[in-house]
């Protein structure tokens, strides 16, 4: 009977490891690469570059000239496609997404590595105009607010307000005198 | 010791099994589309004051995370800039639309391409409205190019739940009033002969032209026994003139010698009033 008991936890254990995901989707990603999806050649990697991304997807689908730049545009079409799938669209900016936040610290919305004043004034900035009634509509996305909805959630309670500017600003003020 | 191996063993492939099933099950559940079938569509709205809206809605769509859609818009219809001068009309009210998290509207046309993208992992739940715009009719509105057509992005446009499949549906405004009818048959008798171009040669003398949409409700003036305004349109592009008596001559000499003709005359066809 301690055998069968035995056996049966045994087998659950044995079955579930094998079930687990063993790496995560950054982890496959080596830094050689993952330095590839600096399409603006600013030497970050942030929300500049999803939203480039987005914008190559949107002159695919319509033909039309948004992105100024042809390195950037070749740099994108050459280094993209970051599901491997052939086709560069929303779901290569998801992914890139997804690599940031895992490369990343939580506040770090600019991805420099520091979290500091501008981090702070970035997510106050998108606070503020996310609060404006209108403000979508006035003009569309920036490269930061996806570096800002990926990272700016530093209290992670699951919503970016000014709490998270106040505490990043409380962050950078302690790191500095300490 | 044999024995209790095999045991052992045994027990391990038929947890792993079980635990296998467990978890396509869950994988199933996940991504099933609950309801009828999603979809994306235009749904126009006449506001008071007489502006045309058309909101673009999502039904019994799964929480998504990132997709785009197109908005066709066809020759009769233009998209209005916004309160904010904005050309591409984007228009969201932050009460009662979906949040569509980071996204950007490119112009194509007359059309507009709009992606999203939201950075939470799990995606939310598109059930509603996305967005709307204002648009207003042009010169040339007739009932066969005041079409707005909305269809998801290209192959890879929903982020794990790619094999869902979005229904296009084209939608027209508030019809009030159809008509079925012979495309040419101008004098109404339900026979394409020389007879109709004879009226249309007539009607248009001087090289008069008319918009079938401009005369929807005085036609009988012009075209006493016509079915409807688009049943002397032979060539239907929206106006009648006297390209529509030669489509309507090419086609009876077509039909008279057992030929199809190349055009659309003598087909059925519906005409619709819109309001």
């Amino acid at each position: 009977m301690k055998i069968k008991k035995f056996s049966i936890i045994l087998a659950a254990i044995i079955s579930l490891a094998t079930l687990m995901p063993t790496n995560s989707f950054a982890a496959e990603i080596s830094d050689e690469l993952y330095q590839k999806y600096d399409f603006n050649s600013d030497g970050l990697i942030n929300g500049d570059d999803i939203f480039l991304i987005i914008q190559r997807y949107s002159e695919i689908a319509t033909g039309n000239t948004i992105i100024s730049e042809q390195s950037i545009r070749e740099n994108i079409d050459k280094n993209a496609d970051i599901d491997s799938d052939n086709v560069i669209n929303a779901n290569d900016a998801a992914k890139l997404s997804d690599l940031i936040k895992e490369k990343n610290s939580m506040g770090d919305v600019n991805c420099d590595k520091i979290i500091d004043t501008r981090d702070a004034s970035s997510v106050l900035t998108y606070y503020t105009r996310l609060s404006t009634e209108d403000y979508k509509e006035k003009e569309l996305s920036i490269g930061i607010d996806y570096g800002v909805a990926a990272l700016g959630d530093y209290d992670k309670n699951g919503i970016i307000d000014a709490r998270d500017a106040s505490a990043i600003l409380v962050n950078y003020a302690s790191n500095s005198v300490s | 010791m044999k024995k209790t191996c095999k045991k052992i063993i045994s027990m391990i492939v038929s947890v792993y099994i079980v635990l296998m099933l467990f978890v396509t099950c869950s994988f199933y559940r996940a991504y099933a589309i609950p309801g009828s079938d999603p979809r994306i569509y235009v749904d126009i709205v006449y506001e008071n004051g007489g502006t045309i809206r058309a909101d673009v809605i999502v039904e019994n769509m799964p929480n998504i995370r990132t997709g785009a859609f197109y908005l066709n818009v066809g020759a009769g219809w233009t998209i209005l800039p916004n309160n904010h001068g904005n050309t591409k009309g984007l228009r969201i009210d932050s009460d009662d639309t979906i949040n569509l998290g980071q996204y950007s509207i490119a112009e194509n046309g007359t059309g507009r391409f709009l992606v999203f993208l939201n950075t939470d992992d799990n995606g939310y739940d598109y059930n509603g409205r996305l967005c709307y715009f204002h648009i207003e009719r042009t010169s040339i509105n007739n009932p066969m190019n005041s079409t707005l057509n909305c269809t998801f992005g290209d192959s890879g446009g929903l982020y794990g739940v790619n094999f869902v499949d979005i229904t296009n549906q084209a939608v027209n405004p508030v019809m009030l009033s159809s008509y079925e009818y012979l495309i040419g048959d101008a004098d109404g008798n339900g026979i394409i002969d020389a007879r109709d171009a004879t009226k249309i040669l007539t009607a248009t003398t001087n090289l008069t032209i008319y918009n079938v949409y401009s005369i929807r409700n005085s036609y009988t003036s012009i075209f006493p026994d016509a079915a409807c305004a688009a049943a002397p349109d032979g060539n239907e592009d929206g106006v009648i003139d006297s390209s529509d008596a030669t489509v309507v001559m090419q086609a009876y000499m077509a039909m008279s010698v057992g030929n199809t003709p190349s055009s659309k005359v003598g087909q059925i066809a519906i005409y619709e009033v819109f309001q």
